[in-house]
């Protein structure tokens, strides 16, 4: 669906985007993840043709993004935080000047998210709340059932009951939606990406699914017959080491059941047990980002 | 779905639209009840206020239609929808015709059809002045529009755009005595110079900002032409006039006639209130004109004077003016030259021989009319809708025209009695080549006034206040139909000898 191929992208001096490369599956929910000024937006935009790449191409529904015409535009919903729709306009207006663009618009759909949704028809776009607003977002992007739907941090200052709405929408009407979203609300990606990526400072640390990722990560904590210090010989794969007087806890970003003790042993001495922890997406990011940023992380 | 673009911007903009329509319309209304005579000074200042909103509020519209989907900018919702490019471009169009070329449209028609002038007449004259507007003034404004996000960014870079070009201006001009091309008639050719760089520029803008989105560069060009453009300002007069005679409609008309010196001819006598400053002498060469065909007109559009090896005299050259009358077969004009003082000190009693190379237009009768000096009114075909009547100081008869277009850049009126005495002629003849009609705004043609009583009893007038029931003016036109040069040789001479007392 996506595929995105050595992408660099400078702003003046600043390298936005190294190198990119990555794939989005068709069918799948893909997730951006990454601290703010990872370079998530930037690539969202390269993809939509927003913005050129410096170096570097991506197809999107098969076509060169530098090329995407109305045709394939018409196949891609996109919602963002950093959307400007015409203030002064109503709902009701904004759609009804939408609705002809789209040949494949459903006005039952349409108006069922402006329900759901709970969009007031006769009020202008610029005097809605930005929570009414990215609902507001998602309600232009869905009535045509695109083929692709690009989320770019939708759910920025969201308040949960909002976030909540905009969710349990979004996955009502996934289907066989392919949907590229990025974020670094991980709560909500948690249950409902397939894949992830991971950024920081313009590169891609890793891109992943969801099942290999959480298999590959734990928590682990482990219980040493005397204080424990932390080793001069960590190993590269074992992140955020850290001790609590006799235990020592590290993440293990290549986990796995059997080989654990002898990996563990193999390192301290005088292990007396060995506890695990499968971690949430949001752990897993907040040790990633941790190390990325202390440099234990290539 | 330009249409339906169209319609989305309409209903965003349609309180400005209604506005500046109404203010152009307003406009035309205060300028029919005004003309000719422009003596209302509550109405001519309304019109003045009316003409300023116009001024500043069509750029601002056409802005404003543009800014509903600006390029520049990552966050527009348009970028992410299947519009096509050239449909917005043209919905854009669409607007700028809708908003701003409908409203002038029917306002110069209107206008037209007030002052009595046939429909299709009308209806051309506003097509072309429409045309001529949008091309040099609409198109470029959407092509400046396109380069901002939103009207704060549009007035900024207007105001940088505006300081650059009056400071680089001032460079250009410092220490230069001669107003180019744009003060003769051929000033339309650096107009039209000006109108295409403004076009081609506004295209190619138009083309990157709305089919590749190229801001930096659409801007770079941009800077690019204002440069070039005001490096047109100094277009070179040789290569301007041999395209003006290339465009003479008559090339062979001025084919005999001749120009010479005549130190017989009377002298020039400087009035007592004529350049009132010390620091300029002027120098005044009597020239015979020849062979001038009857009742024909010649002007100077320019004039170079050399002295002996020393070059040409730096100063600035007058112009010249000659009309060949009845009886008048040798008619005579002064070639004034206008010196500093300092250099005239130096070169005034050094004989010298001078050369005057005179760059000449030759104009024909184009209409002859009479009208009523009180109360009169004609219509006429190149002067218009004219009207006649008496100042409020009762000293002159004002004559006032409305033109559909513009006005002959050449005519003489004359106050007289049929079969009896008649005045001095008046003689306005500036010349204005202009093949196509190049007013961006129409603004009223100011009235004329024919004395006929001098309030200081200088002069005597043979028809006087009390012979006006019966007298008539006598307007003539003249079109130019040949452009040509002549050069006058000069026997060596004293400069001190043909100085103006």
């Amino acid at each position: 669906m996506i595929q995105a191929q050595n992408i660099w992208k400078k702003f003046g001096r600043h390298e936005a985007l190294r190198g990119l490369t990555f794939q989005v599956p068709t069918g799948s929910a893909y997730a951006l993840i990454g601290a703010n000024g990872a370079g998530k937006t930037t690539i969202i935009k390269i993809l939509m043709n927003i913005l050129e790449p410096t170096h570097g191409s991506a197809t999107i529904l098969g076509v060169d993004s530098r090329r995407i015409s109305p045709r394939e535009l018409s196949q891609i919903g996109y919602v963002s935080e950093n959307q400007d729709m015409p203030g002064a306009l109503t709902v009701g207006e904004y759609l009804d000047y939408l609705r002809p663009f789209y040949p494949t618009w459903d006005r039952a759909l349409e108006a069922d998210l402006r329900r759901q949704l709970r969009l007031p028809p006769e009020r202008k776009i610029r005097d809605l709340s930005h929570g009414m607003r990215m609902k507001m977002s998602l309600a232009c992007a869905l009535p045509y059932r695109p083929k692709l739907l690009v989320l770019d941090e939708p759910f920025s200052g969201l308040d949960p009951l909002v976030r909540d709405e905009f969710m349990e929408e979004l996955l009502n009407q996934a289907g066989e939606m392919t949907v590229l979203i990025s974020s670094h609300e991980l709560g909500e990606i948690d249950g409902v990406a397939t894949h992830v990526a991971f950024l920081d400072e313009g590169r891609l640390l890793f891109e992943e699914s969801m099942g290999d990722l959480n298999a590959r990560f734990r928590e682990v904590h482990v219980t040493l017959e005397r204080e424990a210090a932390v080793p001069g010989n960590v190993p590269k794969d074992w992140l955020y080491v850290r001790t609590a007087g006799s235990v020592l806890s590290f993440v293990d970003t290549r986990f796995a059941e059997n080989g654990l003790g002898d990996r563990v042993r193999s390192v301290l001495a005088g292990v007396r047990n060995i506890d695990t922890e499968p971690m949430a997406l949001r752990s897993i990011f907040t040790a990633l980002a941790r190390a990325a940023r202390e440099g234990g992380l290539s | 779905m330009i249409w339906h673009i169209f319609k989305k911007d309409l209903r965003l903009q349609w309180k400005f639209v209604a506005l500046m329509a109404l203010v152009q319309f307003a406009s035309a209304a205060v300028l029919i009840k005004i003309s000719p005579f422009l003596d209302n000074a509550p109405l001519r200042d309304l019109f003045q206020l009316l003409f300023m909103a116009t001024l500043a509020g069509i750029p601002f519209l056409i802005a404003a239609g543009v800014h509903l989907d600006p390029i520049p900018g990552v966050r527009q919702d348009w970028l992410v929808r299947p519009i096509l490019r050239v449909d917005l471009l043209l919905a854009k169009l669409l607007f700028v015709l809708m908003a701003v070329h409908v409203p002038l449209f029917l306002a110069d028609v209107t206008r037209g059809l007030a002052f009595g002038f046939p429909f299709a007449a009308c209806l051309g004259t506003a097509f072309s002045h429409g045309l001529f507007v949008l091309l040099v003034g609409s198109v470029p404004l959407f092509a400046f529009a396109s380069l901002t996000k939103n009207t704060m960014e549009a007035i900024t870079a207007a105001l940088v755009l505006f300081l650059a070009v009056a400071a680089f201006s001032l460079v250009l001009h410092e220490g230069s005595h001669d107003g180019g091309l744009a003060v003769t008639g051929l000033g339309w050719i650096q107009e039209a110079a000006h109108a295409l760089i403004l076009m081609a520029t506004a295209a190619v803008v138009l083309s990157l900002q709305y089919f590749r989105r190229r801001t930096l560069l659409a801007r770079g060009i941009t800077a690019a032409a204002v440069v070039l453009a005001l490096f047109s300002m100094f277009f070179p007069w040789s290569p301007a006039f041999a395209i003006q005679q290339r465009m003479s409609p008559d090339p062979s008309a001025a084919a005999s006639v001749t120009v010479a010196f005549d130190p017989t001819a009377e002298r020039f006598h400087r009035p007592a209130d004529m350049y009132g400053d010390n620091e300029r002498a002027l120098v005044v060469l009597p020239l015979r004109f020849e062979n001038l065909p009857a009742g024909s007109v010649v002007i100077s559009d320019r004039a170079e004077v050399s002295r002996g090896n020393a070059g040409e005299i730096e100063g600035r050259i007058g112009s010249l003016r000659v009309r060949r009358g009845p009886g008048d077969d040798r008619p005579f004009s002064h070639l004034v030259i206008n010196i500093a003082a300092d250099l005239y000190q130096r070169i005034k009693d050094d004989p010298q021989p001078l050369r005057a190379k005179l760059y000449l237009t030759l104009f024909r009768p184009a209409g002859s009319y009479t009208i009523p000096a009180l109360n009169g009114r004609i219509h006429a075909p190149d002067l218009g809708d004219c009207a006649t009547k008496l100042n409020s100081a009762e000293t002159s008869v004002r004559l006032g025209c409305v033109p559909l277009a513009e006005e002959p850049s050449c005519l003489t009126v004359q106050l007289r009695v049929p079969n009896g005495p008649s005045n001095p002629e008046l003689f306005p003849c500036e010349g204005d080549y202009a093949p196509f009609f190049d007013e961006l705004f129409v603004t009223p043609a100011g009235a004329m006034n024919i004395p006929f009583f001098d309030v200081a009893g200088l002069a005597k007038f043979p028809v006087d206040g009390t012979m006006l029931n019966r007298a008539q003016l006598a307007i003539d036109t003249y079109q130019p139909v040949d452009h040509f040069t002549r050069t006058v040789d000069i026997p060596a001479t004293r400069l001190a000898d043909w100085t103006a007392r």
